[in-house]
């Protein structure tokens, strides 16, 4: 019974992003667009819950592991001859230039950068706790933007890096997504995911059962440091082009409100948030660029996407603080037979 | 066997000052108690032994080893486990969720299933509500599973603070003869208590804490006298 339902949880939010996927990504090239982006942010998600979800510290740095992740990735993959002759490019490190990785391992080198920023910031960062980790993890945000807005040496600096090899086919970001999904998934259910989730509910009580909160805290940060720079770098190569304050503040705000919107605790929150912001803002989009929606355009002002948005947030951080899914997994009631 | 010693032990929080200089010990398979009104220091003596509790000076023995200022999760993991006041169990997860969690504090990773074994036959309610929420247990059953989320770590000594908080009379005896048991098996288990008469009438020995120094220490024959116990705990005047 345990196990079914287990894998229930797992297996269901599965099932419905592969849904999403299909129904979606088919429709359209506009609509394949969608999908890869809305899937690159939802492994960003997942990186969040992974650490905030199962600490229950926040935690506004994430995006720069995913910038790290981004410019791993398009580093390598941007062909030698537009790094050799790109004007934004000619201060890049020499050996740089000459790195040449296909895709895929590209995003393992993101995974390591990702994992490796984390590792390293979270070996003072996870002594932290409550309001001062939260500014310490958004310092680290800061440090990472500023590092590669100004410096081109190790990318663009403040240009886009351009001419990075796209998804080809729907199925890769899936398969990429649900792969992080299990990973996600097996994390929670591990003893680590566990005695994580205990700190989060009391952490007065837990080194009283020598649990060690910073360590679980830092294996935490770091995984989901992996996974955020592979969230990153996803989203570099659905849009073939990475630029530093694509990860910046509204890349931040836009992940932590999927998060805290669906339900910051479980795995299937982080998927009813992502699906639910996305769908919510295409429609305030279409209707902003004045789109017609079956067949009727409604005109709404520029911006008012980011204000239901942010609005949302507030309003569920007032009422319904555990997000949509009040941090419940997917799970299906058996109905009853009659007597 | 002394397992635990506590030498001269001053403690408190920020600038003010808890105890004033504690001493006790407690041996292989002993049952201590500790007793003494409200604010005495009973609970920051306890904080003091494991580590959430700065100590001033003094200090504190585990056989034999010094673990004065260690970090509580590598006192736990030396072999001396909390059962903290209000129990303190993660409501949210599972009873083996719980359970699971104690293990963390073992030194011999390769005893997890035997302990966990241990601790169902001590508490056969735990294995009945084996997938429960923890939060949704009575009284008594959160008790128990605290107290044997603490003995899963394998400690050579148990401190409890407060266990029969909240419990009914019959659910505190039933705690108690477990507690017994737990201390025939040969771990030391010290007990601080608010209600004296619980614990003085199974304690080999009971130290009467108050305004943090320890004011008498009764064997189980100087307890049962009423008027030695009174004194002791309101001190001669009987204030």
């Amino acid at each position: 019974m345990t196990t079914r339902l287990r894998l229930q949880e797992l297996l269901g939010p599965i099932l419905i992003v592969i849904a999403f996927s299909y129904v979606v990504g088919l429709q359209s090239a506009q609509g394949l667009l969608i999908v890869q982006s809305t899937l690159a942010l939802f492994v960003m998600v997942l990186a969040l819950h992974v650490f905030v979800g199962n600490s229950g510290v926040l935690s506004f740095g994430h995006g720069a592991f995913a910038m790290f992740g981004a410019f791993a990735s398009g580093i390598v993959t941007t062909p030698s001859n537009i790094k050799e002759n790109s004007l934004q490019l000619q201060n890049l490190y020499p050996f740089l230039v000459d790195l040449n990785l296909g895709m895929y391992p590209s995003l393992l080198l993101a995974i390591a950068a990702g994992a490796l920023v984390a590792g390293l910031s979270g070996l003072l960062l996870m002594r932290l706790n409550g309001l001062a980790a939260g500014i310490a993890t958004f310092a680290l945000l800061g440090v990472a933007y500023n590092i590669f807005f100004y410096n081109n040496r190790i990318g663009p600096g403040s240009q886009a890096l351009l001419a990075l090899p796209p998804f080809q086919f729907l199925e890769e970001p899936v398969v990429l997504t649900v792969l992080v999904m299990l990973v996600v998934y097996l994390f929670g259910i591990s003893r680590a995911g566990r005695t994580l989730r205990a700190t989060r509910e009391d952490p007065l009580a837990a080194p009283a059962l020598g649990i060690s909160i910073t360590r679980v805290r830092w294996i935490a940060f770091t995984l989901s440091g992996a996974i955020a720079g592979l969230g990153g770098a996803m989203f570099a190569h659905v849009a073939g082009t990475v630029q530093v304050q694509d990860y910046y503040l509204p890349y931040t705000f836009m992940t932590l409100s999927m998060l805290i919107i669906g339900g910051s605790a479980s795995l299937w929150g982080a998927t009813v948030g992502t699906l639910l912001v996305t769908g919510i803002g295409q429609i305030l989009l279409m209707m902003e660029q004045q789109k017609p929606i079956l067949g009727i355009v409604v005109h709404i002002p520029n911006g008012t996407r980011a204000i239901v948005i942010a609005l949302s947030l507030v309003v569920m951080l007032l009422w319904r603080s555990e997000g949509v899914t009040q941090g419940r997994e997917f799970k299906i009631g058996m109905p009853k037979l009659r007597k | 066997m002394t397992l635990l010693e506590v030498r001269d032990l001053r403690a408190g929080y920020g600038k003010v000052d808890v105890l004033f200089g504690v001493s006790l010990t407690a041996s292989k398979g002993e049952l201590i108690g500790i007793v003494g009104p409200n604010g005495a220091g009973k609970s920051t003596l306890f904080g003091a032994i494991v580590g959430t509790v700065g100590l001033r000076s003094g200090s504190v023995f585990l056989d034999g080893e010094d673990i004065s200022g260690k970090r509580p999760e590598d006192i736990v993991r030396r072999g001396l486990s909390l059962v903290p006041e209000g129990r303190q169990i993660f409501s949210g997860l599972s009873v083996i969720e719980n359970l699971t969690l104690g293990l963390t504090g073992r030194r011999d990773k390769h005893g997890e299933k035997g302990a966990l074994d241990r601790v169902h036959d001590l508490f056969p309610v735990l294995t009945t509500h084996r997938d429960h929420q923890a939060g949704m247990l009575s009284g008594g059953q959160q008790q128990q599973l605290a107290i044997a989320r603490a003995l899963v770590a394998d400690p050579r000594v148990l401190l409890l603070d407060e266990p029969s908080l909240g419990l009914s009379p019959t659910v505190v005896k039933d705690v108690f003869d477990r507690l017994i048991a737990i201390a025939q098996s040969g771990t030391a288990v010290v007990i601080v208590e608010q209600r004296a008469h619980l614990v003085t009438r199974l304690a080999e020995q009971t130290h009467v804490l108050r305004a943090g120094k320890v004011q008498a220490t009764l064997t189980k024959e100087d307890a049962a006298d009423e008027a030695k116990l009174t004194a002791a705990y309101f001190g001669n005047s009987g204030e």
